[in-house]
């Protein structure tokens, strides 16, 4: 809601008709109205103004109303005449149009200065073809201003200083400000549609019970039904048990099998058995090769005559009998002639080869056939050792050598199947010795219990699968059953019963889903709203805190408060309760449209309430010399329409500073007094280099009054 | 401003025609009486029944 211009005539401190006119909002996005005056002024007169019109406020005089009345008017007025008094506004509705809108006191003058009230009117000017009318209030008025300004919050648009601030962040007195902030997300609306809703889905209930008691055949077959669909849900559920319970049964079944799989490693006890059996037999296989193979090995050295022992010697025998061949020692014919010659020499005088020899002439000749002749040997012995040479000799199939090879080939041949019967053997021994360690670590006494275990399992799979079988048929009778009824029921139903219950069922249902979903979506809109407002709070008070608290919102009550060190304090003072205040305002007003807004994204539509005025009285007033800075700095541009009034002590160089230059419109309220008691200093106020009036003398006789006139810019 | 109001997307999974039964009965709490003092009898005289029909009707 914004003001075009509110009008206050002979009311309170202000005689005769005194108006702030605004600037138009569509030519200004943050308008800042000025209102400079004395103490005495009146200034709280135009707050206390505002609340007679909108709460519909005796002002402290319930059964005087004609007290409100200014006096000076009541005074100058003649004996039996009407005097009237009234607050009135032109502001921008909801809805968009101009509206203008009084609340006015009527009163008699029954003797000089003295009046008896008459009455008290709300009306609003409409436009009529006979010309513009006020026409008094049926209801509508007074809840049109209501909309514009809920009671609960009077104090918080027009916002007097200390007191809301210690009521908002002290918390004394607190509940009235914390209903009000509720009625900014409609929470009673919520709660309340949320009962209804539910005082509905009972009522249902009533109904359906009424109509089934009046139908006793038809609630007969009502209670079958119930009752095949009481078995249903039980069958059901039976159902979901068996089925759950063979999945497990089968998980174990399977568990089990993997279990005894893993226990015997991948065998079976049986084929453990046999794997040993296998190697025991590997194992005397073994043995048995190696004891023919020594049976063989020693046939072999019977055969070779133990020429195999001798071998090494037939090379070196060889090599000296083949150097005695060559040197004749061993003559291949030791025949009678040759022995002659050899013991008749030198008379021969032959060599024994039989060639002539000159005995004279050659000396070494003569004693080498001497030495020869003693070397000789015995014709046998010469027989034996040729034989033996001869025996000797390679390439001789019976020689020695080759004999002597040929056992050693067939000895080492079976040398080597006696090894690999040794490896054999060994080999089937670890094997054994394996499979023997394995079968004995085999828990035997384990697998019987997960072959159990695997039994049991796989019987409860069966039964399981048995009582599904046996409930599947069950349910479908019962479904066989439901129909029959379905169709006898409606063919009873000649007045439309079991239409009507299936309605009133499916109402009572639809009711309790959609209660449940505005309570749920109650609590979100609580917490959507206490989360932005934290935000917001957030966004303009901690950037200027003095001491770096940060501001914190409560949840519950949405009330402002400061948190300190994770500590929330709520026992402020001055500049900080101040600052705190005026953003949780500022912030305020923005998110009522921004719900507004919202619920109007899902066709909810709470009529259009626009951004609000704030009339502010003596903000500076708690607030530190070096905080009046930060306070002016705020008010400027932070909503669509603000109204500062400023007493002559606060307006000091710092607060003018700052306000001079952002005031769209300044008016001063100048007070009308015979008192001559007053200071030169407190009879002006600057403004722009220029000393404004707000004090002007008057004849003793005369009542004092306030006049309300606007300042040139 | 972060965060808006998660309404809509509740009302989707719920379905249009849901939507249509809140969006009336709320309208019919929110909408004309916001802020303005309304009568408990109004209320349960006039918008529960409002209500009541709507349910019953299906809508």
């Amino acid at each position: 809601m914004l003001f075009s211009q509110i009008q206050i005539h002979n009311f309170l401190t202000f005689k005769g008709t005194n108006n702030l006119n605004f600037p138009d909002p569509k030519s200004t996005d943050h308008a800042l109205l000025l209102i400079l005056a004395a103490n005495t002024a009146g200034k709280t007169s135009i707050i206390r103004a505002l609340r007679f019109l909108f709460c519909d406020d005796p002002l402290n005089h319930p059964h005087e109303l004609d007290k409100l009345i200014n006096d000076g008017a009541a005074s100058e007025a003649s004996v039996n005449s009407t005097v009237n008094g009234w607050v009135q506004v032109k502001v921008f509705s909801p809805r968009g149009e101009m509206r203008t809108i009084r609340r006015r006191i009527e009163a008699r003058c029954t003797s000089p200065g003295s009046l008896k009230f008459k009455d008290k009117v709300l009306e609003e000017e409409r436009h009529q073809r006979s010309g513009d009318s006020f026409v008094t209030d049926q209801g509508e008025i007074q809840r049109a201003l209501s909309l514009m300004v809920p009671p609960e919050l009077f104090d918080y648009f027009f916002f007097e200083g200390e007191e809301l601030a210690s009521r908002l962040v002290g918390g004394k007195s607190s509940q009235g400000i914390k209903e009000g902030l509720s009625t900014l997300i409609q929470d009673h609306q919520w709660e309340e549609a949320v009962k209804s809703v539910r005082d509905i889905e009972r009522k249902i209930g009533n109904d359906l019970n009424r109509l089934a008691g009046e139908h006793k055949e038809y609630q007969e077959m009502l209670g079958k039904l119930n009752f095949i669909n009481t078995q249903v849900t039980r069958l059901t559920e039976e159902k979901a048990v068996y089925e759950k319970t063979r999945l497990v049964a089968e998980n174990v079944y399977s568990k089990c099998e993997v279990d005894i799989q893993e226990l015997s490693k991948g065998k079976s006890f049986e084929q453990l058995s046999r794997d040993l059996d296998s190697a025991r037999s590997g194992l005397s296989k073994a043995s048995k090769q190696i004891d023919d193979s020594d049976k063989e090995i020693g046939r072999l050295i019977g055969l070779s005559g133990g020429l195999t022992f001798y071998a090494d010697g037939f090379d070196a025998a060889m090599r000296q009998l083949e150097v005695m061949r060559k040197e004749n020692l061993l003559p291949a014919d030791v025949s009678e002639g040759f022995v002659n010659r050899i013991l008749k020499w030198p008379e021969t005088q032959a060599c024994i080869c039989g060639r002539p020899l000159d005995p004279t002439a050659n000396a070494d000749q003569r004693s080498c056939i001497e030495n020869y002749r003693e070397r000789t040997m015995a014709v046998d012995l010469n027989h034996a050792l040729l034989s033996l040479l001869n025996s000797l000799e390679i390439g001789a199939k019976s020689g020695f050598k080759t004999r002597a090879k040929n056992s050693i080939t067939e000895l080492n041949q079976a040398l080597t199947g006696r090894d690999k019967a040794v490896l054999a053997q060994k080999d089937c021994q670890e094997k054994t010795a394996g499979l023997e360690e394995q079968r004995q670590h085999l828990s035997v006494e384990e697998i019987q219990r997960l072959q159990k275990e695997q039994r049991d399992a796989n019987t409860s799979r069966l039964q399981c699968g048995e009582k599904l079988k046996a409930i599947d048929i069950a349910l479908k009778n019962l479904g066989h059953d439901r129909v029959q009824l379905d169709a006898e029921m409606r063919g009873l139903n000649r007045g439309g019963v079991a239409g009507q219950i299936a309605k009133l069922i499916a109402s009572q249902k639809k009711a309790k889903e959609l209660a449940d979903f505005i309570d749920e979506a109650r609590t979100e809109v609580k917490n959507a709203f206490h989360s932005k407002l934290q935000d917001l709070v957030s966004q303009y008070y901690d950037p200027v805190a003095p001491d770096n608290s940060k501001a914190h919102v409560d949840r519950a009550s949405l009330l402002p408060a400061i948190r300190v060190d994770g500590e929330v304090r709520r026992n402020i003072g001055g500049a900080q309760r101040q600052l705190l205040v005026l953003s949780h305002i500022v912030s305020l007003a923005q998110l009522r449209k921004w719900l507004h807004d919202e619920l109007a994204k899902i066709d909810i539509a709470p009529g259009k309430i626009d951004e609000h005025c704030f009339v502010l009285d003596s903000v500076f007033g708690p607030v530190a010399d070096q905080f009046r800075e930060k306070c002016a700095e705020f008010l400027v541009g932070k909503a669509r329409q603000v109204i500062v009034l400023v007493a002559n002590q606060q307006w000091d160089q710092t607060v003018r500073s700052r306000l001079e230059k952002a005031a769209n419109r300044v008016y001063r309220l100048v007070r009308h007094t015979s008192n001559e008691d007053l200071k030169p200093e407190e009879r002006t106020m600057k403004f722009k280099q220029r000393e404004i009036e707000v004090f002007s003398r008057i004849k003793a006789s005369e009542k004092p009054y306030t006049i309300a006139e606007e300042v040139p810019l | 401003m972060k965060k808006n109001l998660p309404l809509d997307e509740m009302l989707l999974k719920k379905g249009n025609e849901f939507k249509i039964l809140f969006v009336k009965t709320m309208n019919l709490y929110l909408g004309s009486h916001v802020g303005a003092p309304i009568s408990e009898k109004d209320k349960s005289a006039r918008v529960r029944k409002q209500i009541e029909e709507t349910l019953k009707k299906g809508e």
